[in-house]
């Protein structure tokens, strides 16, 4: 099965230029997330495949990210994509695996945030 | 349970080496990425296979980082020095000039992987060694 993904954007109303990219970062991040939580479950790669489905899912997470970069600027792609990617793993590894983290990791998870718009905006 | 000498020290094993994982995960993909930016300037399609192919080798480590580092924690690191690395190298081999605003944002990714690092909750491991990682 391939992930070949056409280019909806190119011939898309003007209307929907201004919200296809915003979605489509947000579903590279999301892909993101869930290539992180199957790479957690292959236990170093051991379970084939869910080492597999992760690299799977992260090529489709960049393949999203390609398509939004049509429609927006690189810094504003990545910048979503970090959003959702750094706090989304958080979340979903907190409420899934019971992985903790402690209040002073939030506020680095923020920061790493903050760095990833900062850089990708310079 | 004689080949096992201290459950401790197979933890810190552990861990040293899914630090290891983790900094080659980060290496690759920054690799990944330098060759991409190289190859646009010339166009053409190869060096988004080099990227590709970069990120899948990428997520190996990472798996066999997350083994034992929380993936959150991980991810956060592997992102933040990703893209800390990234200027870096734009500043070293692409000649870039590293402005103001690029100083705060290394050293907010600098002290935002700390502070993740910091925050891990060691919980059941309860190995309590000071809370200092080399």
């Amino acid at each position: 099965m391939q992930a070949r993904i056409t280019d909806p954007l190119r011939r898309a109303p003007a209307a929907r230029m201004v919200e296809m990219p915003f979605v489509l970062a947000v579903l590279a991040g999301l892909f993101d997330v869930a290539a992180n939580l199957a790479s957690s479950r292959s236990e170093g790669f051991s379970r084939k495949g869910w080492g597999i489905l992760s690299i799977v899912l992260v090529l489709i997470a960049f393949a999203f990210l390609a398509q939004a970069v049509h429609g927006m600027d690189l810094a504003v792609a990545y910048g979503i994509l970090g959003a959702t990617g750094i706090f989304g793993t958080a979340i979903s590894a907190r409420l899934l695996f019971g992985q903790k983290l402690k209040p002073i990791g939030w506020v680095g998870l923020a920061l790493v945030f903050g760095a990833v718009v900062v850089l990708h905006t310079a | 349970m004689t080949f096992d000498p201290s459950p401790i020290a197979a933890m810190r094993r552990a861990r040293r080496l899914a630090w290891l994982y983790l900094a080659s995960a980060i290496l690759i993909e920054v690799v990944g990425l330098t060759v991409m930016k190289a190859a646009s300037v010339h166009g053409g399609v190869s060096g988004y296979i080099v990227m590709y192919v970069a990120i899948a080798l990428s997520y190996v480590c990472l798996a066999k980082a997350v083994r034992t580092l929380p993936v959150g924690v991980a991810y956060a690191i592997w992102e933040g020095s990703g893209i800390a690395l990234i200027t870096l190298v734009s500043v070293f081999f692409f000649h870039h000039d590293l402005s103001l605003r690029e100083l705060i944002g290394l050293a907010m990714a600098v002290v935002g992987i700390i502070l993740v690092n910091a925050g891990e909750d060691h919980g059941s491991a309860a190995a309590g060694a000071g809370g200092a990682h080399g």
